[in-house]
């Protein structure tokens, strides 16, 4: 039963970003640039995610590919982030972050964790900058009191997705390189069970914050 | 052993993003309550504000509709009834009228006439005080302490710094009404011996310092109370100059009243101190 589930849930993670890109690529002229960023990123996640399929299928590593989605999810999320805090952080801030991050990730796949390897690291850090700008974010809405109703709100759902998916992912990323032997392959099993199930949820806030303007 | 280590990376793992989550599902929660809270709180204050700015229109439109009636009463008293009188005098007049009794009756006339624009002048003055617009704020405020101190039982202290002229005349007239109203307000109720007002100008801010040594109030009780009598108006003539007050008050005490009024034009004040009254 639980072999089921668990194989339901990787079988739908692979499509997840589905319904959220096609809402993104269908609305795409009517959104703001914030909901463009987003919708650039799906397409982005969901291009990486095909070219790892066929890697997979042909038995070839496909780990390199993270490294490089690694830098562009953090880039694309803190390009978001920016025009969240525009009037409230200097965007110039959100580059540094971003330009100091691309230099470590840099560094980190050429001399730490080369591209046969999880980035951890990079996985880590990344998503430590993603928690902070979610609370921020949240810091910002109560500091504003402009939206009377947040769940109406995309960018409530969007920051809502980042928020738990990188909260709920710190551990497995940073933890993912400890279990990498024969023996752990059950429990790396269950883990990224666990990632995609995350995922799902990261997606699904995503297409329904991307809903919420097509009802705008 | 090797299953035993792999069950407690498991267990840390699976601690560890639970408690992850728990921590990022109690910063969602947060932020929902307080959002919800601030927003209910945010509508009680601006439901606050409308009401009292309902109240202020209240009593712009009352104060209104009373200076309408004071007008009107004006005109029917003192000018309907030259007119009248001028009519029945000189309908008196006619040919068969000898000539000492048409002399009268012109002279009847031109007094009539005469106390007519007296009248007229009265009523004006009420309406916009007389020198306001050629002499200046300060020229009306004086000659509205020297009518408030012609009955001999109030003595009025004016000082001011001379720079007023970069008030705009709206605001000017404001700020007559105001102390018009408050010298009212002492005369009326607080039983007073002395007034004491100061017009101090800085290049950002006129203050206007008002005190009498009256026999003051209770503050929430007495503003409560007086809203009718002027102190709305006072309120709602603060308010069209984007002033801050404080009214500080207290039974035997006296009344005293701060006004900070910004004034908007850019050149520096002139503080050339003079005075009047006392």
């Amino acid at each position: 039963m639980f072999h089921y589930l668990k194989q339901i849930v990787f079988e739908v993670a692979s499509y997840a970003v589905g319904p959220p890109l096609l809402l993104g690529i269908w609305q795409f002229k009517k959104l703001p640039a914030a909901g463009r960023l987003i919708s650039i990123h799906l397409l982005f996640a969901g291009l990486t995610a095909l070219i790892a399929e066929l890697l997979w299928y042909y038995r070839t590593n496909n780990l390199f590919l993270l490294h490089i989605y690694t830098v562009e999810e953090c880039g694309m999320i803190l390009w978001f982030y920016s025009h969240m805090f525009r009037g409230f952080i200097n965007q110039k801030v959100f580059l540094y972050i971003f330009l100091s991050f691309f230099v470590f990730a840099v560094i980190n796949s050429v001399f730490f964790q080369s591209l046969t390897q999880n980035n951890t690291y990079s996985r880590g850090i990344e998503a430590t900058i993603i928690i902070l700008c979610a609370i921020g974010f949240f810091y910002k809405m109560l500091s504003e009191t402009k939206i009377e109703k947040p769940e109406q709100s995309p960018y409530f759902w969007f920051n809502t997705g980042f928020l738990i998916y990188f909260s709920a992912s710190l551990l497995l990323f940073t933890l993912s390189n400890y279990i990498r032997g024969v023996q752990y392959k059950q429990l790396r099993h269950d883990i990224w069970t666990l990632h995609a199930f995350f995922s799902i949820v990261l997606y699904t806030f995503i297409a329904i914050g991307l809903w919420k303007w097509r009802k705008r | 052993m090797e299953m035993a280590k792999e069950v407690d990376i498991f267990f840390f793992l699976f601690a560890g993003t639970l408690g992850m989550i728990t921590l990022a599902g109690g910063v969602i929660a947060f932020f929902m309550v307080y959002q919800r809270r601030l927003m209910r709180k945010q509508g009680e204050l601006h439901e606050m504000e409308m009401k009292h700015k309902e109240e202020l229109l209240y009593s712009n439109i009352e104060m209104l509709e009373n200076e309408r009636k004071r007008i009107a009463k004006d005109l029917h008293d003192d000018i309907g009834h030259v007119f009248s009188t001028l009519s029945w005098r000189l309908r008196q007049l006619d040919a068969n009228s000898g000539k000492e009794e048409i002399a009268t009756i012109l002279k009847d006339a031109q007094d009539l006439i005469s106390t007519g624009v007296h009248s007229v002048k009265t009523i004006t003055h009420d309406m916009v005080p007389y020198g306001f617009e050629i002499f200046g704020l300060i020229t009306a405020i004086q000659n509205l302490c020297d009518r408030a101190m012609a009955s001999g039982v109030l003595d009025i202290n004016f000082e001011y710094t001379d720079s007023m002229s970069s008030l705009s005349d709206d605001a000017c007239l404001n700020i007559y009404r105001i102390i018009q109203e408050l010298i009212s307000n002492t005369i009326k109720y607080a039983a007073a011996s002395r007034i004491d007002i100061q017009l101090a100008a800085t290049p950002n801010v006129l203050v206007l310092n008002y005190n009498d040594n009256g026999k003051g109030f209770i503050t929430e009780e007495g503003i409560k109370k007086r809203k009718g009598y002027g102190l709305s108006n006072i309120e709602s003539r603060i308010h069209m100059l984007g002033a801050r007050h404080t009214y500080t008050t207290a039974p035997g005490k006296g009344v005293q009243v701060e006004i900070i009024i910004p004034i908007k034009d850019e050149h520096g004040a002139n503080n050339h101190t003079g005075s009047s009254g006392g």
